[in-house]
């Protein structure tokens, strides 16, 4: 049980595998406060594993009466299921963890019986759906936060999909919205043409419509006025209990909506909220051409978030129309998709991590066991409350790990033209933003084309004039830290600018062929000259994709390659070059769920630039304490399912053909020396037949170990005593020769 | 929500100024909700943000689970601080509450349907 309550990594199949004491549903007549005992405890934990839990209501009320009869001296609680048996006053700090992982297996455990129903009633078109699913909980785990969402939120979000009429939440829209971004930013046209924007938009599109001012819709405002992307895609809340998809044409200058129940009341807040901020904000009018978007039918009353997910996807990379009869494979496929985004962050820092799982740590029974102490629940109990947060706030704060001279090394960063299409270009530093909530280094950059909007204008527009030193300082030093960057910029330009001054300054011209064809390649590059040649450029991919699987390439001016974990694009030193673009990779400390792609949750460009020199002004100061944060970035667990048919379809091809004959078989005149002392070649047809069939032998017996283990046991034992009879015989012959050869030897002397 | 939430422009101490360093100086943080309705909220730079999510739950009488608290537009974790989270004065924290979807039926159609 300790085992069970320390792995909080394991995965809901294993949880669900774990034998846990039931929950009792007994209505106890015992009040709680007469529960406890100041007799010593007469019973340890093993007769835990066979008691059932006691019920939730009535541990609500043992906790709430807990500290009174601590105070009263109480040293055990009396179970109210065995006559004369007296618990450890820690067993109620057990009971109520324990009975949390009852209720999350509980909740997996009707998915999974779920699951095995749609694949066992005679459905079985969606049997390999279903079996891709079990998959999927086979690689999450139960008890770690599931980091796609966020918010400490745990895989349980995704239960209502594997359900037949569960409505789905906002988390779900979300997070599909997310994962449809990421699958359209890997296709090159969608990738710069369209956004799929959250629920925050269309939540600020209506309180937009009501007079209120919102930050995040002013950013998509002056972002879809600089004219990067031409369609919006967003899921909309309607009647608070509807989901409905929308498009925005900005080319077309149109506005559609796909709306899955034919008889559902038309949007029209949303529509008007949406061609409100249109009319205000752009200057072309929007024509509302109604529910004319592609989507699927829903006949019943709970599958519209499906539909607006299927609606989107449908629309934009042609996926299978959602129709009522296929409802619930959509649900598994969703799940499967959506399961899959946790695995795809792989090792996960501990920041993350939510409070429910640092307590479920902290509060294991090995820990009860090391800890015999009452204070030990006292504390662990009010973790929840007031009290506990002096304690807490003075734990050490894991900050982002963020390299501090990666700084240094952005020449591609989101300062750079490069970025335009991947960060979001913020308010104009020409107009004053109302918004205290922005901070300034987003104000600043503008016009990408702008070189100087890029320095920090001395005048700050926010409201609030009681803007703190520190910030000035962040201010002041990322002021020079884009000086520094410029300077260094201008200065490496000089330098590439002229070879001959290179080679003045630097020392001679190497005449080396590496050098020489460096330089050539540098050269045709400034002339535009260059030739790529494609097999060179498909190595040069292929050799940035194995350091970052969901790299971009552009191939301009200089050659660019897109980080995706950190969003941003590195100019390679030359042509076919990857030096950089690795070196970034391995370096590069941005983890987690830092979201790059516009279109789901729009990532901070300031938070980098700030966070990264704030980590190098921390550890200036103070290096042993950035050392000590990243210290307790733990990497998580991560469950290994081995390689299996899911993860390429031709991989049970290649299994199966690892036993074929002839691959690693025995060669022929090996087999031929054995036998007759003689090159295989010199053998006649006779003899070429019988040495074949020993190499059918051992063929067989791989066929015999595939049909009956005992048979092939049985061959192996048989063809080992021949071996060492073999063995025998050729050693009395080197034997028998090697005294021949010395009585020969004897009789020369 | 807008109900509770009626009582814009109040500010609540959470935690005593008992430190003036650099990293425990208290900030103001705004708590914006859908709605438009805001509450201010003066924290220290390495408390919890989870403290001030479960203050504004009881403050809005909501269940905690209920509410997405979002900085920048992305999730607040339990363990972020304004500190972790590079946040200055006058910040502001969007919050944003459960949403579920099925159908677009009137609880009077639901109520005859069923």
């Amino acid at each position: 049980m300790a085992l069970l309550l320390d792995a909080i990594q394991i995965s809901i199949l294993e949880l669900l595998r774990t034998p846990i004491p039931e929950q009792s549903t007994v209505l106890v007549q015992m009040q709680p406060n007469k529960c406890f005992s100041i007799l010593e405890p007469n019973e340890d934990l093993e007769c835990l594993k066979t008691r059932k839990i006691p019920p939730a209501q009535w541990l609500e009320a043992m906790e709430k009466a807990f500290g009174q009869a601590w105070f009263d001296g109480a040293k055990s609680i009396i179970d109210f299921s065995v006559v004369g048996s007296r618990l450890p006053l820690w067993t109620l700090t057990y009971w109520k963890e324990i009975s949390l992982v009852f209720r999350k297996k509980a909740l997996w455990n009707n998915a999974h019986r779920w699951l095995a129903r749609m694949g066992q009633e005679g459905n079985l078109y969606c049997l390999e759906e279903t079996d891709q699913a079990r998959h999927a909980m086979g690689a999450l785990c139960w008890g770690a936060p599931f980091h796609a969402i966020g918010g400490g939120t745990g895989p349980e979000a995704l239960l209502p999909l594997l359900s037949d009429a569960e409505w789905l939440d906002d988390d779900i829209i979300n997070l599909s919205m997310r994962m449809l971004s990421e699958r359209a930013q890997l296709i090159p046209e969608l990738s710069t043409s369209t956004l799929i924007a959250p629920l925050l938009f269309s939540t600020n599109l209506q309180a937009a419509s009501e007079g209120k001012l919102l930050p995040h819709l002013d950013r998509y405002t002056s972002f879809f006025k600089s004219g990067q992307r031409k369609i919006l895609y967003f899921p909309a809340h309607v009647n608070n209990n509807h989901w409905v998809a929308f498009r925005i044409d900005f080319k077309r200058h149109t506005l559609e909506y796909g709306d899955s129940l034919m008889s559902a009341p038309k949007p029209t807040k949303v529509i008007q909220a949406a061609l409100d901020w249109l009319k205000k904000n752009f200057d072309v009018p929007f024509h509302n051409n109604g529910p004319v978007l592609p989507h699927g039918i829903q006949l019943d009353q709970n599958s519209c978030g499906l539909c607006v997910v299927n609606t989107i996807s449908h629309n934009l990379f042609g996926d299978e129309l959602f129709t009522h009869g296929k409802r619930k494979l959509f649900r598994i496929n969703l799940f499967t998709e959506l399961a899959n985004t946790q695995s795809s962050y792989g090792i996960a820092p501990k920041s993350s991590s939510s409070r429910s799982s640092d307590d479920y740590q902290s509060l294991s029974v090995r820990d009860l066991l090391a800890k015999h102490d009452h204070n030990y629940v006292v504390a662990s109990s009010t973790t929840a409350s007031d009290s506990g947060s002096d304690s807490r706030g003075a734990d050490p704060i894991s900050t982002p790990q963020i390299e501090t001279s990666e700084c240094s090394e952005i020449d591609g960063g989101w300062q750079t033209d490069e970025t335009t299409d991947l960060t979001l270009p913020p308010c104009s530093s020409a107009s004053p933003s109302p918004y205290p909530g922005l901070s300034d280094d987003e104000m600043e950059i503008d016009d990408n084309d702008d070189f100087t909007c890029r320095v920090p204008p001395p005048q700050k527009n926010r409201i609030s004039s009681n803007v703190s030193n520190k910030r000035k300082r962040s201010d002041s030093a990322a002021g020079s830290q884009e000086r520094q960057n410029i300077s260094s910029r201008t200065s490496n330009k000089q330098i590439s600018g002229s070879d001959s001054s290179i080679s003045s300054v630097f020392g001679p011209t190497g005449i080396s062929k590496s050098a020489i064809s460096e330089r050539k390649l540098k050269a045709e590059m400034k002339a535009g000259t260059l030739q790529i040649d494609d097999r060179k450029r498909a190595k040069y991919e292929e050799t940035c994709l194995l350091s970052d699987p969901k790299a971009r390439f552009r191939y301009e001016e200089s050659w660019l390659a897109w980080h995706s974990r950190c969003g941003k694009w590195y100019k390679q030193k030359l042509p076919y070059d990857t030096s950089r673009f690795s070196d970034h990779v391995h370096k590069c400390t941005v983890k987690g769920p830092r979201v790059t792609l516009l279109g789901d949750y729009f990532s901070k460009p300031k938070s980098v630039s700030t966070a990264a020199v704030q980590t190098r002004k921390k550890n200036d100061e103070t290096k042993g304490t950035a050392k000590e944060n990243n210290s307790h970035h733990v990497p998580a667990k991560a469950v290994c399912l081995g390689i299996t048919g899911a993860n390429a379809s031709r991989l049970p091809t290649y299994i199966d053909r690892t036993g074929a004959e002839g691959g690693g078989s025995r060669s022929l005149s090996i087999i031929s020396e054995e036998h007759y002392d003689r090159p295989y070649s010199t053998l006649n047809e006779e003899e070429k037949l019988i040495i074949g069939s020993v190499t059918l032998e051992a063929t067989n017996m791989v066929q015999t170990l595939m049909k009956s283990p005992s048979e092939f046991l049985i061959v192996i034992r048989e063809t080992r005593k021949d071996e060492k009879e073999r063995r025998k015989e050729r050693d009395l012959s080197v034997l028998q020769t090697s005294h021949e050869y010395q009585s020969n030897a004897s009789s020369t002397i | 929500m807008a109900d509770n939430e009626g009582q814009s422009q109040q500010t609540q101490d959470i935690k005593p100024q008992d430190e003036q360093s650099q990293d425990t100086a208290p900030i103001n943080v705004k708590v914006v909700s859908s709605t438009g309705d805001e509450v201010f909220f003066k924290i220290k730079r390495n408390t919890k943000l989870s403290k001030l999510q479960g203050a504004y739950a009881t403050k809005v009488g909501k269940d905690v689970a209920s509410i997405r608290f979002l900085y920048d537009g992305a999730r607040i974790n339990d363990d972020d601080t304004p500190q972790s989270l590079d946040m200055e004065d006058n910040d502001t924290i969007d919050v944003m509450v459960e949403q579920v979807g099925g159908s677009a039926m009137s609880s009077y159609q639901y109520s005859r349907k069923s």
